[in-house]
């Protein structure tokens, strides 16, 4: 949402200009005096870099940064909040956020944190059976100028437009404020009980709000036949529905094709990541989850479309214009989480409207935002064959030649803990229970006196999740957090038809047994622990923040993201060994600004001083080289903003976790 | 079983009971998890709670899932570490299951608890860890040895 006014693009003609190139900076245009710049969208801006040119607070001055205000969220809702996973927004000195366990919406002075007016709606059982409760990612802020508004999907899937000034329902939306997201939706489906919510927020791009579809996790999915996710446009005025897109296609729309045994019944493929926007080109682009079945395919056979695929649609129809599938029939949750990041890159001679999309999987999937084709060629490989009865497999996958994987994949003797020549000895041990292999490597069948099931790293969590990247526009530098943790697929013959209406579902523990066999366990080991002397089954880094150079495809640099855990720090086996910071295993997203790429930790370490806390951590954008620190009584579990208020940065996130109720806390440098 | 030996295994349970709650409570300055603070027959109990009311969301092995954080491993632990067990207790019993909140008993979300701490790795004990929050709080979650 622009709101760069005639009188202040002549006064700064230099961010003017960029403003118009760069679509970073759009969302972030000075207001009165220049010294005032607010933070519109969820990612920033509607291209999700997560960037600010801000440079108050920097390399010299991180250190310094002081608590300006907090906003605990507790009181927004009927029991606390502990995991607030918020960006929020500001626009002319105001916050809004969402909060709570009942995801009410407030708006705070964003100066001091005092709240202005908020706004609540009691869905009753209709939240509680919802599949993402809590006070979700955020909302949206749209204005033409003179009316501004706020519009979010509540718990229960409805969309709501307030008044921005007053925090009332637009009259003028929907009834009374209010569109039935369970309405009008190309299917039936209860309203009261119906798999089907939101987490991200909605985007506003012009005068479209493009709504998402999330459901319940599905290893052992309770029916194949699901709420379909379909995306759909709405007219920002009037709430009117503009148009649908079939993220499952119907029999006669492109990609149907792809369907061995067709679309009429299997659901999901929602888009429960945030969307990006290109308002320019007029294509918003739909990072897309898996139909039905994250780790088991039976009821999707075939590519499946628009299934972990990127699909580009015109903002005012929905009309498809390219979609690039990231993986065919995936087997391992490796489901689109996180925005696309919208990228202008130099790339032989030219510059490339591009699109790179972090994943769980930790390749980077750089396209031409125009086309949909690869900037870096994305071969199709030959991938190994899985033996479940009735699932179908893809021959290859398509795998990046550029940038490189940011993080571990597949499963090798060689990414094992290695402290102690023990615990690798220990560790293979573990691994010889289970099936191992490079990445796409299938889950197996359980075997209770044979293999275990397949082990996977990234594990069904990524990777990246959720809170994805970010990314300088003026080096052309993407940041990313990845983790790296180990995962088991097992394979189960279903026997319980009363909890899943598939015929082979996806396990990570020891399967029920059959009556009288005892617990399975060997050497010690037990189907789906996989820790060593209570410690990771692979090696550190844990957590990492890659730098990768999109005018290359190469990494500026890679650093663990964290503290070292107490856990590993006091474990009685490690004593006397020296070990570099090892990283954190999380959900966390980087900020960038002028200078700095700041991210918080995501767990709790004990300081030198025995504080408990998280760190929130600054580094050189372009080394990579750590040049701050600022202690948090909480982990990050939302992702980081700035904006500057009267000649002032601030810098807030969401944080909680633990027996620590969730809270908004903005820092500033001291006055 | 006769009266009297009913009465004799009574005594003796509480008396063992007594001498962990000695044990674990008597220095003031409270207990650890790692003391052992629950029994098989409880973490059994958590275990079918967890795989009715809690797996769905928080995975067969505590893992965790996209929206849901793990509940056993490095990131559970550091984030728990040296807090009461009263506030772990509590915050399940408040807001979980998330679908239906607030529907736990206090005995039911000890077991659960317990369940926990032996997926965690903490060893079992010979004495129940109590559904009563004021002696709970007085135990910490420090670091598991195994068990």
């Amino acid at each position: 949402m622009s709101r760069l006014t005639r009188r202040t693009a002549l006064a700064l003609p230099a961010l003017a200009y960029l403003w118009s190139k760069v679509p970073a900076l759009r969302a972030q245009t000075p207001t009165a005096g220049g010294k005032s710049t607010d933070w519109t969208t969820y990612g920033g801006d509607l291209a999700n870099t997560r960037y600010s040119s801000l440079d108050q607070i920097n390399a010299d001055n991180f250190n310094d940064l002081e608590v300006a205000w907090r906003f605990k969220t507790t009181p927004f809702g009927p029991r606390p909040e502990f995991n607030l996973q918020v960006t929020p927004l500001v626009a002319n000195g105001v916050m809004y956020t969402t909060a709570g366990a009942r995801r009410a919406i407030v708006a705070l002075d964003a100066t001091n944190g005092e709240v202005l007016w908020s706004f609540r709606l009691d869905e009753g059982q209709r939240a509680l059976n919802a599949p993402r409760r809590q006070s979700g990612r955020g909302l949206s802020y749209w204005t033409d100028g003179t009316q501004e508004r706020i519009l979010y999907v509540t718990i229960g899937y409805q969309l709501v437009c307030l008044d921005a000034k007053t925090g009332l329902r637009d009259p003028n939306f929907g009834e009374n404020g209010v569109v039935d997201l369970k309405k009008n939706f190309d299917q039936d489906i209860d309203l009261e009980t119906a798999d089907v919510g939101l987490h991200a927020t909605p985007c506003v791009a012009k005068d479209v709000v493009i709504v998402g579809a999330a459901h319940t996790a599905g290893n052992e999915p309770k029916t194949y036949k699901n709420v379909k996710g379909y995306v759909r446009g709405f007219d920002v005025r009037t709430g009117k529905r503009l148009w649908i897109f079939h993220t499952i296609p119907l029999k006669g729309e492109f990609g149907y094709d792809s369907w061995v045994d067709g679309t009429e019944e299997v659901g999901n493929a929602g888009v429960w990541a945030q969307i990006s926007v290109d308002e320019e080109l007029n294509l918003a682009y739909l990072p897309v989850e898996l139909p039905t079945g994250d780790a088991t395919g039976q009821h999707r056979r075939g590519d499946a479309l628009f299934g972990e695929s990127i699909v580009a649609v015109d903002l005012n129809t929905g009309v498809r214009k390219w979609h690039y599938q990231t993986v065919h029939h995936g087997l391992w949750d490796y489901d689109i989480p996180c925005a696309p990041i919208l990228c202008d890159i130099p790339h032989n001679g030219k510059i490339v409207k591009a699109i790179a999309q972090p994943t769980k999987q930790c390749f980077l999937y750089v396209l031409d935002r125009e086309t949909g084709k690869p900037v870096w060629p994305i071969p199709e490989r030959k991938v190994p064959k899985g033996s479940v009865p009735d699932e179908w497999y893809s021959p290859t996958q398509p795998i990046p030649s550029k940038p490189a994987p940011y993080d571990v994949q597949g499963f090798r003797e060689d990414i094992l803990i290695d402290y102690t020549p023990e615990l690798r000895a220990e560790a293979i041990r573990m691994m010889k229970n289970y099936k191992i292999g490079p990445m796409y490597t299938p889950p197996s069948v359980y075997e209770r006196d044979g293999t275990w099931g397949t082990l996977t790293t990234p594990n069904l969590t990524g990777g990246t999740n959720w809170p994805g990247g970010s990314y300088d526009p003026e080096t052309s530098i993407l940041y990313v957090y990845s983790k790296s943790e180990a995962d088991v697929m097992m394979s189960v013959h279903n026997t319980d038809f009363e909890k899943s209406d598939f015929e082979w579902v996806n396990m990570r523990q020891e399967p029920p047994r059959k009556p009288g066999e005892a617990p399975i366990e060997r050497d010690g080991h037990k189907p789906g622990l996989l820790r060593v002397q209570g410690l990771p089954l692979v090696k550190p880094p844990y957590g990492r923040i890659t730098a990768i150079d999109l005018k290359t495809g190469d990494f500026a640099w890679q650093v663990p993201h964290g503290e070292t855990p107490d856990a590993i720090r006091n474990h009685p086996m490690l004593k006397g060994i020296k070990i570099p910071r090892t990283g954190q295993a999380g959900k966390v997203a980087t900020l960038t600004t002028k200078t700095l790429v700041i991210c918080g930790e995501p767990i709790v370490t004990t300081t030198a001083i025995g504080a408990r806390g998280a760190m929130l951590r600054a580094y050189d954008k372009a080394t990579g080289e750590e040049k701050g620190a600022v202690f948090m009584p909480a982990p990050q579990t939302g992702s980081p903003m700035t904006y500057m208020l009267n000649g002032t940065q601030y810098l807030v996130l969401a944080i909680g976790g633990g027996s620590y109720e969730a809270e908004l806390i903005a820092f500033k440098l001291p006055v | 079983m006769n009266t009297a030996m009913k009465s004799v295994t009574m005594i003796a349970a509480g008396v063992a009971a007594l001498a962990v709650s000695y044990s674990a409570f008597a220095q003031g300055a409270g207990a650890a998890a790692s003391a052992g603070v629950y029994t098989d027959a409880q973490a059994g109990r958590g275990k079918a709670i967890y795989d009715a009311q809690c797996a769905a969301c928080h995975g067969g092995t505590l893992a965790g899932a996209d929206m849901s954080p793990p509940l056993a491993g490095g990131t559970f632990l550091a984030n728990w570490s040296n807090q009461p067990l009263s506030e772990l207790a509590n915050r399940i019993r408040t807001t979980m299951p998330m679908d239906n909140p607030g529907t736990l008993s206090t005995a039911q979300t000890a077991d659960v608890v317990a369940f926990i701490l032996k997926s965690n790795g903490f060893k079992a004990g010979t004495t129940e860890l109590p559904r009563n929050a004021q002696m709970m709080q007085q135990i910490k979650l420090d670091t598991p040895t195994g068990g």
